[in-house]
């Protein structure tokens, strides 16, 4: 009779530690925000906002495990690096104009239409709004407006935040 | 504004004059809460007022229409009156907000908004006209799904865009 065994031991990649957060945010927010998914009232961008907004708090816990930025961080230093290290997309700006930050999303990689090539049946299930709220609320406290959301999915997707 | 038996006068805010009418003290008896709400087109270009009115013709409040058509050409949600009641009931000088539109008309317009603002303008849209503090206590379940604390100020402040936009209506 073959027996077999597999060992796997790994010492800690903080580089690929932004998946295991995102893991946990999505678990929590399954649990925590399940009325609000199975409720089609919400549709599956409002059960993806609820879900980011974990995935977004979890990530900013790793940011901050790595000193990527600290709990001093501005909110502007949180949306730059947050956008830096989960690199959603190929081409990514943002510009501050007072207390508003326009994010512009061009070649998205996450982008479930585009990269995943699935039918989105007329919808949207952006993370970013989600990811930022989550993220910045949780580091700096002020939770950001997300003033205007512009999504055409495979496309260029505009974001604004209001953070004051 | 002052009231006598049977007949009401109300300033109306929009031409600026006196506006007086009738009112039968049967239909306010008729009215489970005891308010009465008069629709109350006059002046010329015609325009319409919203006189709330309780069983002692006193009057509760005045609110003027944004626009004035004759045939509707877009939906009206229809609230009792009771619910409005409830709505306004902690209103205790705290902003109050009134919709414009059935969630229904700007819903394809807001699709893709962030769940927390879709769902303040869902409450407004569906409760006719609503304070600030029921608005929280109304969205107070996204708290627990976004794991986030939802304050009054972070509401207000997407009730004044959607006043901006020209969506609901701050009273």
């Amino acid at each position: 009779m073959n027996m077999s065994f597999f060992r796997f031991r790994r010492k800690k990649d903080p580089s690929r530690n932004y998946l295991n957060r995102m893991a946990i945010g999505l678990g929590a927010g399954l649990v925590k925000a399940r009325d609000v998914i199975l409720n089609p009232d919400f549709g599956p961008q409002g059960a993806m906002d609820v879900l980011s907004t974990w995935m977004g708090q979890e990530i900013a816990k790793e940011l901050l495990n790595q000193k990527v930025i600290t709990p001093s961080s501005t909110p502007e230093e949180v949306l730059e690096k947050l956008l830096e290290e989960v690199r959603i997309a190929e081409d990514l700006s943002v510009e501050m104009e007072g207390d508003t930050a326009h994010v512009v999303v061009q070649n998205c990689l996450i982008c479930p239409r585009k990269v995943g090539g699935y039918d989105l049946e007329g919808n949207t299930a952006c993370p970013v709004g989600g990811l930022v709220r989550g993220a910045i609320g949780l580091v700096s406290g002020k939770t950001p407006q997300l003033s205007k959301i512009d999504l055409k999915t495979g496309e260029i997707c505009k974001t604004d935040f209001t953070i004051s | 504004m002052s009231s006598e038996s049977g007949k009401v006068k109300v300033h109306c805010d929009i031409c600026n004059r006196p506006v007086e009418f009738q009112v039968s003290q049967e239909k306010i008896r008729e009215q489970k809460d005891g308010i009465l709400r008069v629709a109350l087109a006059h002046g010329d270009p015609i325009h319409a007022i919203i006189v709330y009115i309780d069983k002692n013709l006193r009057v509760r409040g005045v609110e003027v229409s944004d626009s004035f058509q004759m045939e509707g050409t877009r939906a009206e949600t229809v609230v009792a009156a009771s619910e409005v009641a409830e709505n306004l009931s902690e209103a205790m000088g705290e902003p109050c907000f009134q919709a414009l539109y059935s969630f229904a008309e700007v819903e394809e317009r807001e699709k893709t908004a962030f769940i927390l603002d879709k769902t303040i303008l869902r409450t407004i849209c569906e409760s006719g006209v609503i304070c600030l503090g029921k608005i929280r206590q109304k969205i107070a379940f996204l708290e627990k799904a976004m794991g986030d604390r939802i304050d009054l100020p972070q509401i207000q402040s997407v009730c004044e865009r959607y006043v901006q936009e020209g969506l609901i209506k701050r009273i």
